[in-house]
């Protein structure tokens, strides 16, 4: 076994402890169109240092779109979004990202013309403090194992996911966006996204996290927006989702 | 994105209503334009390239595909009534109907090769198919290489039209024009010409519907390229020569840039691009190769500004415009 | 045994050596077609001018500046390199969200503005540019004659060739390269600057065009229409080869290249039309090319 993963020195908080009355990503009546087709319509969220935050929702709700508006991939976009005291909503992607935003997106966005090694390098590093290779392998074992596969494509469902937290969380980014990391992936896997997800919160990660899968939403994350049409309909936090289980099930229709 | 977004969401009702006053206009000014002291050389040239920027618009504006490869059509038609009537005796009739078979002929099996691929790849195809012939053309023994078919003989039209009348000829080619109009706007507002606009709006729609998507498209490459052998083919009878000028890929380029500048995907766009263009090299003939400027700004400025064309621009306009509103 | 088929060795090995040459400016020119297509979406249909203006330019600073040959290597696709940057910059860009071919016309007229700008300066007819005194002579193989300025060109087009393979698909720039081309929006997303790649990956492949344009100034001569029936014939190399591979691009433009010298000896009244043919035999059998995937 490598030294590192017996002496986990990651597990020191990257950014102190949790600040909860410290907006690190806050968003204003936030409104985004594609094409001519207007998707979200007046959003309202905030999401504080050092939390795991869940937008719950139906398919086409619009919690993609919330998360491809932060990261400017919409073709417009009005209202504000608020990054670390930043405006970013008249930013582009690159200028965004390099404020230290870490996206994951839908459908993971593996690479299959590079090899994992190259996936797993790509994205530039954006500020200092982002976690060492050996820490990454340290959280995700497999990754180390298919390292050498020729093709990002290569890899299965839950391996291509761990690449996707995996390459993000080297560059340095405070914020991580994920897009349904559980999408498609057996129970087990989901279990060991789940570790990966609460490790990086001990870390000092700050999550806002899109979930289709209620069970694995509701044991990581400290709040909850549901999202309908394009809004914000409800906001739950771990506790309050218990005692009104039933109301946010009929909100999401499961 | 669709090239042509005037034709797509309903035809805009305000100018499309007069259409009809556009058209009697219109073939009253071509009837009596000779009377006008049009130079009757000019207008023939301008309505040959119409007819052929008409039929290059039936792929783009209304199948989504560009062709660069459609001087060939009219080269070869050119050539073909050139060879017929000079060497073989044909009467004008023969000669064009010969030009116009062998024209669709070729579009056939060009449409049947390049359809394999879409969008970029087919103006790529078509325009090396072009090439193809071009170089078979330098080659040929019946083209007479850099010296073309000279001196081709007007003839008489079913033995009673003597074309070498200027007046006559006029309204020969006047007709022909008009033919070739009317097969377009049969075409177009054909059930194929219906489903075409179902394939550009979403291919794979019409396939799972069960329209034999390529088969169509073939079809109207034929037509297309018919339509472009009967314009050179008659080109060829005004000026009496058919020569590689014709069958180069920069004559591909102007039907292009001509249907571009008029208006893509509508119906009379390629008619006024015709006659801008031609315009413009008549009047700037003296300039000699400066012309190839004056045309590639053309095309610049279009593509950058001017997507819609003139007609597109109107029919835009005429949209918007307070006539709209009163007619819907 | 000197003959093959009645064709005398030397005869053959010379068609041959003429083959490469031409494939050797078909692989520059298809490679760069390739990386525009591959990241830019546009058929680049100025590569034809890019290819003429290194030429001409090389020729320019030669006749009025006394710059020579090496100089003007280096220099030439700069500058071809340059226009290609103004051009995306200012024009291309901005037609990214609308349909394709656009770009593809604005390209065509680009190409006839700058081809028709250096006819009326230079005319029609070709500038001789000498071969360089370095590459005077040559080598005798034994079975042919291989002029020195000939081998230079095949090897430094092939270093070229695939030095840019190597550079895309092994190195960390090739990599963001590779990832732009199969997502631009996600590169973004990672903080890369995708814009300014697509311009400068514009600038690269017209630089590579103008690259062989000087390569070839001291074997055909330099005129400005030189560019406008290579690239229809690149166009048809890149349309076998399929648009997929870079390695495929540079592959399928040497073996035409060498195809059409065969085809000069066996029959030459078909050289020029070998390539088309050619396409039409790959499209109607493997329609997504040589290399290309679906």
């Amino acid at each position: 076994m490598p030294k590192s993963r017996k002496t986990p020195t990651f597990c020191k908080p990257i950014w102190g402890p949790p600040m909860p009355d410290a907006p690190v990503l806050q968003l204003s009546d936030l409104n985004a169109w594609y094409g001519e087709s207007h998707i979200l319509h007046g959003v309202d969220l905030r999401v504080n240092t050092g939390e795991v935050v869940c937008l719950l929702g139906r398919n086409g709700a619009g919690k993609t779109t919330i998360l491809r508006s932060i990261m400017g991939l919409v073709d417009r976009r009005e209202g504000e979004i608020a990054f670390a005291g930043r405006q970013i909503a008249d930013a582009r992607p690159e200028t965004i990202a390099r404020q230290g935003i870490g996206y994951c997106p839908e459908e993971r966005g593996i690479f299959a013309s590079l090899t994992v090694r190259e996936n797993l390098m790509m994205p530039p590093v954006v500020a200092k403090g982002g976690i060492s290779l050996d820490e990454i392998y340290a959280l995700f074992p497999n990754l180390l194992e298919r390292l050498s596969a020729q093709s990002g494509a290569r890899l299965s469902g839950g391996e291509q996911q761990m690449l996707a937290i995996a390459r993000v969380l080297r560059t340095g980014a405070k914020l991580l966006l994920l897009d349904e990391p559980t999408e498609g992936l057996a129970p087990v896997i989901v279990q060991q996204i789940a570790r990966s997800v609460k490790r990086l919160k001990e870390l000092g990660f700050t999550v806002l996290l899109v979930e289709q899968n209620f069970y694995f939403a509701s044991e990581l994350a400290d709040r909850h927006y549901v999202i309908e049409h394009g809004k914000v309909v409800g906001e739950y936090t771990r506790e309050t989702l218990k005692t009104r289980a039933d109301e946010l099930k009929l909100l999401l229709g499961v | 994105m669709s090239l042509s977004d005037t034709s797509k969401s309903g035809a805009p009702y305000g100018l499309t209503m007069l259409y009809p006053a556009f058209v009697v206009l219109g073939l009253v000014f071509l009837l009596s334009a000779p009377f006008l002291g049009v130079y009757p050389i000019f207008l023939m040239k301008v309505l040959c390239f119409a007819v052929m920027a008409s039929a290059f618009n039936l792929m783009l504006g209304y199948v989504g595909l560009l062709s660069f490869g459609h001087a060939a059509f009219f080269g070869m038609g050119a050539y073909v009534l050139g060879h017929t009537m000079k060497e073989w005796g044909l009467p004008p009739m023969g000669g064009l109907a010969l030009a116009t078979g062998v024209a669709a002929l070729m579009g056939l099996v060009f449409g049947a090769i390049a359809i394999r691929q879409k969008g970029i790849y087919f103006a790529m195809i078509t325009m090396a198919l072009g090439q193809l012939v071009y170089f078979i053309c330098v080659q040929a023994p019946f083209t007479n290489g850099e010296d073309g078919i000279q001196a081709i003989p007007r003839g008489t039209v079913l033995g009673v039209l003597d074309l070498r009348d200027t007046l006559t000829l006029y309204y020969f080619v006047l007709a022909i024009f008009i033919f070739g109009f009317l097969v377009i706007y049969r075409t177009v507002r054909s059930p194929l010409g219906q489903a075409l606009k179902g394939v550009r709006e979403n291919e794979q729609r019409m396939i799972s519907l069960g329209y034999p998507v390529a088969q169509m498209k073939v079809l109207a490459f034929t037509i297309s390229a018919a339509l472009t052998g009967l314009a050179g083919a008659t080109k060829a009878i005004v000026f009496q020569t058919a020569t590689l000028t014709d069958v180069q890929w920069q004559t591909s380029g102007e039907a292009v840039l001509m249907t571009l500048i008029g208006g893509i995907g509508t119906l009379f766009g390629p008619i006024v691009g015709a006659g801008i263009i031609i315009t413009i090299q008549s009047r700037f003939a003296s300039m000699g190769s400066w012309i190839m400027v004056i045309i590639g700004v053309i095309f610049v400025v279009c593509v950058m500004a001017f997507r819609k064309g003139v007609v597109g621009t109107l029919l835009e306009s005429g949209k918007s415009g307070p006539s709209a509103s009163s007619d819907t | 045994m000197t003959d093959i088929l009645g064709v005398p060795l030397p005869l053959l090995f010379g068609q041959l050596l003429i083959g490469l040459i031409n494939g050797s400016f078909y692989a520059l020119l298809s490679l760069g077609l390739a990386v525009i297509f591959g990241l830019l979406n546009v058929i680049n249909f100025a590569h034809g001018a890019f290819y003429m203006l290194g030429a001409v330019v090389a020729w320019l600073l030669l006749t009025y500046f006394g710059i020579g040959y090496f100089p003007a290597l280096i220099l030439a696709p700069l500058i071809v390199g340059a226009l290609g940057v103004t051009l995306e910059k200012t024009l291309l860009s901005r037609l990214y969200t609308v349909d394709h071919l656009y770009g593809l016309l604005l390209t065509f007229g680009a190409a006839l503005i700058v081809e028709g700008l250096f006819i009326n300066l230079l005319g029609v007819s070709g500038k001789p540019y000498n071969t360089p005194q370095v590459f005077a002579g040559g080598f005798n193989l034994g079975f042919m004659f291989l002029p020195a300025y000939r081998a230079w060109v095949i090897v430094a087009s092939l270093l070229v060739c695939f030095g840019t393979w190597l550079m895309i698909e092994r190195t960390k720039l090739g990599s963001y390269l590779r990832a732009a081309v199969e997502s631009p929006e996600l590169v973004r997303a990672f903080g890369i600057r995708v814009p300014m790649m697509m311009t400068l990956t514009y600038g690269f492949a017209a630089s590579l065009a103008g690259l062989a344009g000087v390569l070839a100034a001291p074997i055909y001569t330099v005129s400005p229409i030189m560019g406008q029936s290579i690239i229809i014939t690149v166009f048809a190399i890149v349309v076998i080869g399929g648009m997929g591979s870079i390695l495929g691009s540079i592959l399928t433009g040497l073996g035409v290249g060498l195809i059409e010298g065969l085809t000069r000896l066996f029959y030459p009244e078909a050289s020029s039309v070998v390539v088309f043919l050619l396409m039409i035999v790959i499209l109607l059998t493997r329609p997504h090319g040589l290399f290309g995937r679906s």
